[in-house]
Formats: structure tokens, C-alpha cells, sequence
């Protein structure tokens, strides 16, 4: 299994920091290890940017939190000037001589929230097809206006009958990556953990080198938001994965390939167990949920190396 | 009146951390697994090849001692030494 991964010994990955020391994150934030490895991946080619939300607690004041160049970005102006300014030259990295023969992309980091809040924002750029990169960062932050949204819904059935799996498998399925993406006809697409870095990694490095657009969704587990202690943020990461809860797989040439395979799947309640945020969490819906999971983690094994459906 | 130490640079860590990284360099197999994990990239190699963590940085999250495969990484507790308190 190790042969997938040219570099598995961390002392052979690249030696410079362009992510440097000093932010104002949380103590075990799961966002800032994944943009660390995003910028070890990428180095000196990678031209940053970001949606304003997603990571305004990671750069400092001055925006030297990042050793290269950093855009700010709301989302009201996400088209109009990131991509007028990068994206219209798609051969920028090419110098002369034929010295440099990858292509240059820009890499743009989004929150999940962004699908949510506003769903026309990126769909410009998604459909565009253009040399970008994007990284959605799954910290669950959007949970609060997410519940508002669909519990109205899960109320008024409760009432007649018990909540059934059909809704909470619709749910899931737009999890990992939204459909808006899946439609848009992206060259690459995948999921991905920050407790799974070289997995994480050979990603990024698949990302950059693909033509066209390619999107991550990444899952980062947030000790402030999910409520738990700050070491068990690579731990968690990894229970998500191994429960079936966000099962890694990857979709190149529009062929799936499930990227971690787990023997046996553990009990979700483990992993809601570990978060003192579900301490509340109605034990009817577990069962459903553990089911889902289960049938969702099959069906994307049996399709793997198969063209992929959303 | 009390200096606060309220800026908008950064000031070190050092002030508010209340645990820190110890490496047991007898166990430490050079593996690089905490130098991969820190997500504030404060853990760096000396010539020898042992890790240590710049404590102007480290948060003390523990991240590092939770991942090491041999536990040779412990967090000890320390006061955290404010300004006004190292004079």
C-alpha cells in the first residue's frame, strides 16, 4: 500500500515553510495542518487566495502570516477580481525556453459554508474551467444554519412518521462535494482528511497537475467548534474516516477510486461519542445514520473503478 | 497601571502557553511523524536528527505527543511566564 506514495517518510518532504509560525489559530486547529500541507505541496508555484471567512482567523493583521501572496477575498467579489486578475492568462508559468513545463494554477481555499450560504457564488468560476485548484474546507461551521434549514422538515414528518433513512441519505450524499460541483464537469475531484496528510498531499499534488479545474473538500476537525480536546484533532480525523463517516475516494477522468480502504468499519457512535457537541444528539436517529453510513461506504466500494455518479 | 499585552503583532507564545513538549531522546526514532503534525510548524530538527519544538510558537495543543508511535514525547506542565512576571 505504501508504494501509492512516493514520499512516505515526512524527513523527504520539502524542507521550506511558506505557512510560517506565529498565527493567531486555535491550539490544534485542524484548518491550519491542512493549509500547512497544501503549502508544502505547492511551494513557490502556488498563488493564494481565499474566501474572506474561511481563514481570516489564520492570517494575521498584516498579511505576512503567509510567505507568498494572499488575497483576501469576499465572496461578493470572488469572480469579479480574482479571476479577472489570475485566470485570465492560462499559461503564465510557461517562461521561455521551455524551462518550466508545469502549468501555474491558482489555488483558492473556500469554507463548505460558502455552498450554502451562496449558491451562485462560486458557480462562475466552477463552470468556468479554468487552471484553478480549490480547497473546501470542511470544518463543520455551517451547522448551526444548517439545522435551522432542514429541521423544520424533520419535525413535520416526525409527527406522522418515524424519520426514515431516504432523508438522511439525501443529506449525505451532497456532503463531501456539493452538486453544483459535481455537475460542473471538474477535471478532478476528491475527498480528503487532515489526519491523512501524505494521502492529503499526493492529492494537492494530483490537483495542481491535472488541466482544468480540480476541487478537495477537506474534513478539519475544529477542538473550539466540536468540542474536544486539542490533541485529539489528528485522532478524530481518523475516526471520521474509519467509521465510514467521510470515506476518502478520488474521481480522475471520471473514474471513482476509494483512496482509504477500511477492513471493517467502526461504530458511528464512537465518533459522536468523542464530541462533546453531540452530547444531545437524539439516540432514535443514530441507528438510521449507522445504516446509511454502512450503505454508502459499500456502494462507493463497489463502484470504485467504475465512472463515477454523484 | 498594569502593561496588557493587547498589540496587534505577534507577541511569543511563551505568555499564555501552560504545557510544553519534552523529547525522551532515547526513544525518538527520528520518524518526523511530530514535525508533520504541528500545525503551527514549530517543531524542527537539529543536526543530530532529534526534534525539538521553538517555544516562542509552540501553543501546546499536544498534537505531537499524541501522534509519536514510540511516546517519547511528553507535555510537561509549566507556569506561563507573562511579561511582568520575568521581571
Amino acid at each position: 500500500m505504501m508504494s501509492r506514495y512516493p514520499v512516505f517518510i515526512p524527513k523527504l518532504l520539502p524542507k521550506d515553510e511558506y505557512f510560517v509560525s506565529g498565527r493567531r489559530s486555535c491550539k490544534g486547529c485542524g484548518k491550519a495542518l491542512a493549509v500547512r500541507m497544501i503549502f508544502k505541496m505547492g511551494g513557490k508555484e502556488v498563488v493564494a487566495g481565499e474566501h474572506a471567512r474561511g481563514l481570516a482567523s489564520l492570517s494575521s493583521y498584516t498579511h505576512a502570516g503567509i510567505g507568498l501572496t494572499w488575497n483576501e477575498l469576499l465572496s461578493s467579489t470572488i469572480t469579479s477580481s480574482f479571476a479577472d486578475r489570475f485566470l485570465t492568462e492560462p499559461e503564465q508559468g510557461v517562461t521561455g525556453g521551455g524551462r518550466r513545463s508545469e502549468i501555474r494554477k491558482a489555488v483558492i481555499g473556500v469554507d463548505r459554508r460558502i455552498f450554502f450560504k451562496d449558491p451562485l457564488a462560486l458557480s462562475e468560476l466552477v463552470n468556468a474551467q479554468r487552471e484553478v485548484l480549490y480547497i473546501c474546507y470542511d470544518s463543520e461551521m455551517y451547522m448551526d444554519e444548517f439545522i435551522k434549514r432542514v429541521s423544520p422538515s424533520f419535525s413535520v414528518q416526525g409527527e406522522s412518521h418515524p424519520l426514515g433513512k431516504h432523508e438522511i441519505a439525501q443529506l449525505f450524499k451532497s456532503k463531501q462535494i456539493p452538486p453544483q460541483v459535481w455537475e460542473s464537469g471538474a477535471s478532478y475531484l476528491a475527498s480528503a482528511c487532515a489526519s491523512y496528510p501524505l494521502d492529503f498531499m499526493e492529492k494537492i499534488k494530483k490537483g495542481l497537475q491535472v488541466a482544468g479545474t480540480a476541487f478537495i473538500s477537506v474534513l478539519t476537525p475544529c477542538p473550539t467548534a466540536w468540542l474536544f480536546k486539542p490533541d485529539l484533532t489528528a485522532h478524530l480525523g481518523a475516526l471520521a474516516v474509519s467509521t465510514g463517516f467521510y470515506p476518502l475516494f478520488e474521481v480522475e477522468a471520471g473514474v471513482l477510486h476509494v483512496t482509504t480502504r477500511i477492513a471493517a468499519l467502526r461504530p458511528l457512535a464512537e465518533y459522536f461519542k468523542a464530541q462533546q457537541r453531540y452530547v444531545t444528539f437524539p439516540q432514535e436517529l443514530l441507528t438510521p445514520m449507522q445504516e446509511v453510513v454502512k450503505e454508502e461506504y459499500q456502494r462507493l466500494c463497489n463502484e470504485s473503478g467504475k465512472k463515477a455518479q454523484p | 497601571m498594569i502593561d496588557l499585552p493587547i498589540t496587534e503583532e505577534f507577541c511569543s507564545n511563551q505568555d499564555w502557553r501552560n504545557n510544553k513538549p519534552v523529547w525522551d531522546k532515547e526513544k525518538c526514532v527520528h520518524c518526523g511523524i511530530c514535525y508533520l503534525f504541528c500545525p503551527d510548524s514549530a517543531i524542527r530538527a537539529d543536526e543530530e536528527g532529534y526534534y525539538q519544538a521553538e517555544l516562542e510558537y509552540c501553543k501546546g495543543c499536544g498534537l505531537c505527543a499524541r501522534q509519536c508511535p514510540t511516546g517519547c514525547i511528553l507535555m510537561e506542565e509549566e507556569v506561563a511566564r507573562l511579561p511582568w512576571q520575568v521581571r
